[in-house]
């Protein structure tokens, strides 16, 4: 187990032992040539690569695009997850929706004229909270019984054959799409 | 898919539509599919209904409970247990006589504004309206933002898969809604209550579950084609543009909800698919 207080993450590692700059750690390199720990796993990286050329020159030649695939679908590094430049823009615009939806419904509750803005939010908003509580309680309270009241209602009808004869072919049909992509791939 | 269309799907087998009939009298319980009902004499039990509105003219001693259809009072009508519309509106002069709980759990707009102090049967302000909606837009992209943070890789690749195989995501999603219809149909009509409830609600857990996956997917894709940029670094960037695009369209009438139900179709297709994003290989290392 590595005892570094900053390892280099993954993704860190491998770039430095690909000769790749990395962008979200420029003291990578210096850190590693310091570190034991990190310089051990940047060893074990390049010779986890030079075994990958010497497998790689023994098959087939890679797909076109394949690098950018798979640098396309890789996970987030540990500093992408956490840096706050990565997730401004979704953070800005879910606070921009936030604050204007909660400020449309504040407007009917008729207290902002009285108490002030940030209480007519805040009554507008543990209406919403309420609400949405209520929903969930109201959903599981009535919704087993519903479905009950209508699987009743459904029972004496010819629904559930037609249903059945139906799902037939849509299984086989969704089936067929499945195994042809997946054939595909 | 809106009870509307799974009546439409379920409509050849359903009985005859036609004017709404009148209730047997004082029966223990009335039943009704796919056709209007109005209770002009007392009954002594409970009310179903299923893709068909109801008039209450006469009091009603049990529950009443309306799936995909509209309930209204006359002026001697009452219930005396509880009154549940699931996809209907309530329309009710005053108070609507109802001795238990009204609920309306698939509304909540109603809900809210019972919070509000205002009568959840009186019409909103349009603000309120498009206020809840903002606010619902805001739960989505706080909800696919979160699962984009611990869910990166498997985005990532059900986005460039359903690039890859655009059309048959979406021939997939109209098959799998299809088959999760049908099989909830089928399961609710043909088995007991004891063993259909508990399907259905797990049936309608991996649809939502496909939903909420294939849409943050479908936000990637539409944000990494409009931004030009598929790495890593700009995939939260990417998935609020597809998302600004996606939802802002789906703001617009008439229009908006039809192309959010397209895309949610599209999004089932999607999860499915691709399986959750899961990895095409797995390399097990020794």
């Amino acid at each position: 187990m590595s005892t570094c207080p900053h390892p280099l993450d993954p993704i860190e590692v491998e770039a430095l032992a690909s000769g790749s700059e990395v962008s979200s750690r420029p003291d990578a390199a210096d850190h590693a040539a310091r570190c034991a720990g990190c310089g051990e796993a940047v060893g074990r990286a390049e010779r986890v690569g030079g075994w990958l050329d010497e497998a790689a020159s023994a098959v087939a030649p890679l797909p076109e695009n394949f690098t950018d695939r798979v640098l396309r679908i890789r996970p987030f590094s540990r500093a992408e997850r956490w840096s706050l430049a990565v997730w401004r823009a979704p953070l800005l615009l879910l606070a921009a929706l936030g604050l204007s939806g909660t400020g449309a419904v504040a407007g009917p509750v008729g207290v902002r004229e009285q108490l002030g803005l940030a209480v007519g939010l805040a009554a507008s908003l543990g209406g919403l909270v309420r609400a949405s509580w209520r929903w969930l309680v109201d959903l599981r309270a009535t919704g087993p019984a519903s479905l009950e009241a209508l699987s009743d209602s459904l029972r004496p009808t010819s629904v559930g054959w037609a249903a059945l004869l139906l799902l037939l072919p849509a299984a086989v049909a969704l089936r067929a799409v499945l195994v042809r992509a997946i054939s595909r791939r | 898919m809106t009870p509307a269309a799974f009546a439409t799907l379920l409509w050849l087998a359903a009985p005859p539509t036609g004017p709404a009939a009148p209730a047997s009298p004082s029966g223990s319980a009335v039943t009704t599919f796919g056709r209007d009902l109005a209770i002009s004499s007392p009954v002594q039990g409970r009310v179903l209904a299923a893709f068909a509105n109801i008039r209450i003219e006469a009091p009603v001693s049990g529950d009443v409970v309306v799936w995909g259809g509209d309930v209204s009072f006359g002026p001697a009508g009452s219930v005396g247990g509880n009154l549940s519309v699931f996809g209907g509106d309530l329309r009710a002069d005053g108070t609507p006589p109802v001795q238990g709980v009204v609920s309306t759990p698939g509304s909540l707009l109603r809900l809210y504004l019972a919070e509000m102090r205002r009568a959840p049967w009186e019409l909103p302000a349009s603000r309120t309206v498009w206020g809840l909606r903002l606010l619902s837009l805001a739960a989505w992209l706080a909800v696919t933002l979160l699962l984009l943070r611990l869910f990166g890789a498997p985005f990532a690749r059900a986005a460039a898969r359903a690039e890859e195989m655009f059309t048959t995501s979406a021939l997939a999603g109209v098959l799998s809604v299809l088959t999760l219809f049908l099989a909830a149909a089928a399961v609710l009509a043909l088995l007991p209550s004891v063993l259909s409830v508990p399907a259905v609600l797990l049936v309608a857990t991996v649809a939502v579950a496909a939903k909420v996956f294939g849409m943050g997917s479908l936000f990637l894709l539409l944000g990494q084609k409009l931004l030009r940029r598929v790495s890593a670094r700009h995939r939260p960037a990417a998935l609020a543009a597809g998302f600004a695009v996606l939802g802002g369209l789906s703001l617009v009438p008439w229009l908006g909800p039809l192309l959010w139900i397209a895309a949610s179709i599209l999004a089932v297709g999607i999860a499915v698919l691709t399986g959750f994003g899961a990895p095409r290989f797995r390399v097990r290392l020794a």
